[in-house]
């Protein structure tokens, strides 16, 4: 079983090639920037603990969500924590060995975790283009479009919380 | 020879851009007022303004009725999960230490 561990130094960021660009070069180039600076964490998946292959990779960071109206109409509820699901990507020699799905389950997982003690409600995530897209849209796993955004989607935590996902380990 | 290296805030780089005259002019006299030098003003706009966006980044605005949806959806009865995903929640845990907290 491969194993997730927070993205250091020691992986290989250079070999990884998912086969679509912004997720390249955000892995390249700007994953380990963004953890340095507070701005979003990475964990990568890798087949042995400590080894340097980056199998997949995903990304976590908070938002707030809210509406596009003038600040003196603010809404009673004017802004909601969520996560952010902000990359997902697997090298494209793990592809279709259903490794992005369970990315995708243990992000869920994590996100249930905070959600029990942080102020957060949803898990957001925007797809990268129609692939990406229909991807999520077919696992069936809870996300939906918001409305004018077909892109954008989501799940609200109280679903999320239905799942069985408990205990977070170092396996995936 | 010890050589310290300077450190990420202190370095500093050339940006040539250019702009209307009038935005300049403008520029200047606003520098002026604030007893700044054109260079120290324009990084100081600059950085405000980069901040602005990027603040703005961390926030994601959906249309008001999107919102109203959204929040709707966030705060009411959620939806049952399909045997799909039941199926793979099941199949993750027993593949990984992923367990139900007890």
């Amino acid at each position: 079983m491969p194993f997730v561990e927070f993205l250091a130094a020691h992986h290989d960021r250079a070999s990884f090639d998912c086969g679509k660009a912004p997720l390249n070069r955000y892995i390249r180039e700007i994953a380990r920037q963004n953890a340095d600076r507070n701005l979003g964490v990475t964990q990568v998946v890798v087949p042995t603990l400590q080894s340097p292959h980056i199998m997949g990779y995903f990304t976590l960071l908070t938002r707030t969500v809210e509406a596009n109206v003038l600040p003196e109409k603010r809404l009673p509820q004017g802004s909601v924590g969520v996560v952010l699901l902000g990359r997902l990507a697997v090298d494209a020699r793990y592809q279709g060995q259903g490794l992005g799905k369970r990315m995708l389950l243990r992000a869920m997982a994590e996100t249930k975790a905070a959600a029990a003690r942080i102020g957060v409600y949803a898990l957001v995530l925007d797809a990268l283009d129609e692939e990406a897209r229909s991807w999520y849209l077919g696992l069936d796993f809870g996300f939906k479009p918001v409305l004018d955004d077909p892109n954008r989607l989501y799940t609200p935590i109280a679903f999320i919380r239905q799942l069985p996902l408990g205990e977070i380990g170092s396996e995936l | 020879m010890h050589v310290v290296p300077a450190s990420e805030e202190s370095k500093s780089a050339r940006l040539s851009c250019r702009i209307r005259l009038k935005v300049k002019e403008q520029a200047e006299a606003a520098a002026r007022l604030l007893g700044q030098s054109i260079t120290d003003f324009a990084e100081t706009a600059l950085e405000e303004k980069a901040q602005h966006v990027l603040a703005d980044n961390e926030r994601i605005v959906l249309s008001a009725r999107a919102f109203e949806a959204f929040v709707a959806a966030i705060s009411g009865e959620p939806e049952k999960p399909s045997e799909k995903l039941l199926a793979a929640v099941d199949f993750y845990k027993q593949h990984s230490p992923i367990a139900e907290n007890p």
